[in-house]
């Protein structure tokens, strides 16, 4: 500040000492205008006597008229009027008279006598002309120079008599201004710096905050950010994916590009757990401010805890689907009961009546045969319903069979033609729990038939259902159609959630669905559905356990 | 005069065992396994006072018997017209069963009978 206040002084002082040079530089121009003034009145005197006969001395008229015009000369090239433009305005004039003069000097040969008299007539006549228009263009000039001068003079001494207190004192008061003012702006920026610092300390304080929190969520937290590196994990996270993060951070990567700030959006994603095996999440993942950037916040949900609840929730699973299912499995225990309770109340009246022992023993076989029957439904059942079990691998083709079984009758009942298509002759080895595959395929079968009875329409040939396999690319396809007019389109995106139903009216819990698709994720598959030209088409990809 | 019974279930020893017992109880009995044989019993021969049939039998089922039956002249008409399902409570209330009765897998044939003997015993 100080320094600014040294400059300003200077530059002050320096441009008057400029102010004072310049005057006195226009004083010197005065100067010579009136050095030329006279010359010029001697000049002409000498001029004079020379046309008067006074005897003049010739020898020197020449002379004085060389040194005159080399007077206009210097008048007209000086540079001292430059900026004053009513006194540049005579150069032009006087460079004429001088052009004038020395073109007269030039017909003087160079054994010109100075003592003859009637030469130096001729001299002056010749050279009066030029002389009256000097006269006239000096007079101006010396009168406008001398003008000026006084005038300059007038504000010299008017710059004098001022006191310089005055300029002291305002160039003290700016300087003084200028240094409040930037105290001023200092402090506020002060302020605000210190402002900006204690947001950053609370940002800091909150993201740890957030931190801690998150630390002690139980479900699995991962913070990906804009270049999708992996900045934040919480334990849960580490816990269940372990050393397998860094072959998920490619799938988090990619999806965070569907985050959105503000607004939670969901996804199902299958990532890798530490048992490194595929795992389907339900994901919610938020865009938010993290370290200066934006990132992604994702948390998981639904996921797997160990081993033993792993098979207690396929366990629970399994007893669900087993309770969708159980008016199927009802259907078939009552018939063989009905005919069981008809042949014993028969054989009793017949006992009563002592009709003969061969009627007696005829409804005790039948009685047998049915027990017989109901055994080997129950067996199935048991079967399905046997605890879920650590992945063995399993030949597909065994299970379909199986599923088609049980099925089998139901669908002679509802008059629904089973095509099965695509066996190879390779077998379709899995790996997974072959009972939570057979379970899946009857609930979609069974739906299937659902599906055809809740038409209402009179039953006919054409109820179709068709379960095709595919084999190719180390994996696969069961496509399983019908033609019993579809899934409304309003559940279909959400047909494999829990709770999600057609079947409300009849009971069904829609829990169906939404295990199967556990079972099938469980086994490193995945399940779709979509509607047909005429019907619903559920869709299983499972890997090959051995291709 | 006996009553007489048409018994329909495509599970033939059940159909065989409730014919047996209505028959026993001194009903005159009719037995069909299927839909069409059904139709052809109702269509011919002494008309029946009572139609039990089965609900899910392959082809057609028992609702769309019982409709059969209640759409029959009069004369033909069975008085009492019941549907039997092992499904427990109906899986599907189908109209087109209209007021028949809906008996549950397993059931006791001499309440069932009884049952039928009072309806058939009031005003027609």
């Amino acid at each position: 500040m100080i320094g600014l206040s040294v400059s300003t002084a200077w530059i002050y002082m320096n441009n008057d000492a400029q102010r004072t040079e310049m005057y006195q530089s226009v004083r010197i121009g005065s100067w010579g205008a009136y050095q030329a003034q006279i010359e010029y009145l001697e000049l002409v005197q000498q001029a004079t006597e020379c046309l008067m006969d006074h005897g003049c001395a010739s020898g020197s008229l020449l002379l004085q008229a060389q040194v005159f015009a080399s007077r206009l000369d210097v008048l007209a090239t000086s540079r001292e009027y430059d900026g004053l433009a009513y006194l540049t305005a005579y150069k032009p004039q006087l460079q004429g008279l001088y052009s004038q003069l020395t073109e007269i000097f030039g017909d003087y040969p160079d054994d010109f006598v100075p003592g003859d008299q009637s030469t130096n007539r001729v001299l002056a006549e010749r050279i009066s002309r030029p002389l009256d228009e000097a006269g006239t263009v000096l007079r101006g000039l010396l009168q406008d120079t001398t003008l000026y001068n006084g005038a300059i003079e007038r504000r010299e001494k008017s710059l004098k008599d001022t006191s310089p207190t005055l300029p002291f004192l305002l160039l003290t008061v700016s300087g003084l201004a200028i240094v409040t003012m930037m105290m001023v702006e200092i402090r506020h920026r002060g302020r605000l710096l210190r402002e900006l610092e204690s947001m950053r300390g609370n940002e800091q304080r909150q993201r740890e905050n957030v931190v801690r929190l998150l630390d002690t969520l139980p479900a699995p937290v991962f913070v990906i950010d804009r270049n999708g590196g992996l900045t934040y994990e919480n334990a849960a996270a580490v816990n269940m994916l372990g050393e397998r993060i860094g072959g998920n951070i490619a799938t988090l990567a990619a999806e965070s590009g569907h985050a959105q700030a503000g607004e939670i959006t969901t996804r199902r994603l299958s990532l890798y757990t530490a048992d490194g095996r595929p795992h389907s999440f339900k994901c919610h993942l938020l865009q938010i401010g993290w370290s200066d950037e934006m990132a992604v916040v994702w948390v998981l949900n639904d996921a797997p805890v160990d081993g033993n609840a792993q098979l207690l929730t396929l366990a629970v699973g399994k007893m669900a689907i087993l309770g969708e299912l159980s008016s199927a499995i009802a259907h078939e225990l009552n018939q063989p009961l009905a005919t069981i309770k008809a042949a014993a109340g028969n054989a009793q009246i017949l006992l009563h009546r002592a009709e003969p022992s061969e009627r007696v023993a005829g409804k005790l076989v039948r009685i047998t045969d049915q027990v017989d029957r109901m055994s080997r439904i129950v067996s199935n059942i048991r079967a399905l319903a046997a605890p879920a079990t650590p992945a063995t691998v399993f030949d597909l083709d065994g299970t379909v069979n199986a599923s088609i079984d049980v099925v089998g009758h139901q669908y002679m009942l509802a008059s629904i033609q089973l095509s099965v298509t695509g066996f190879s002759v390779f077998p379709n080895m899995i790996s997974g729990d072959a009972t939570l595959l057979e379970l899946t395929l009857l609930n979609i079968l069974l739906n299937a038939r659902d599906a055809f009875v809740s038409r209402g329409e009179k039953p006919g040939i054409d109820r179709a259902v068709d379960m095709h396999i595919v084999r190719g690319n180390g994996e696969v396809t069961i496509d399983i159609s019908d033609n019993a007019g579809g899934i409304d389109p309003a559940l279909l995106p959400t047909i494999f959630d829990s709770f999600v139903t057609s079947k409300a009216k009849s009971g069904g819990m829609g829990l169906g669905l939404a295990i199967s698709r556990r079972c099938i994720e469980q086994m490193g598959g995945q399940i779709s559905a979509a509607n047909g030209a005429d019907g619903a088409k559920f869709t299983i990809r499972l890997p090959l356990a051995v291709s | 005069m006996a009553h007489r019974i048409l018994i329909c279930d495509d599970e033939r020893p059940l159909a065989e065992e409730l014919t047996e017992f209505f028959a026993l109880v001194g009903w005159d009995t009719a037995i069909a396994c299927s839909y069409d044989e059904a139709v052809a019993l109702l269509l011919a021969g002494d008309p029946v006072q009572c139609l039990l049939t089965d609900r899910a039998m392959p082809s057609i089922g028992g609702e769309y018997l019982a409709a059969f039956a209640f759409a029959l002249p009069l004369e033909r008409r069975p008085r009492v017209i019941a549907i039997m399902t092992g499904v427990p409570n109906g899986e599907s209330e189908d109209t087109l069963a209209g007021d028949a009765l809906q008996i549950s897998k397993p059931f006791d044939p001499a309440a069932l009978e009884a049952r039928f003997t009072q309806y058939l015993a009031g005003p027609k």
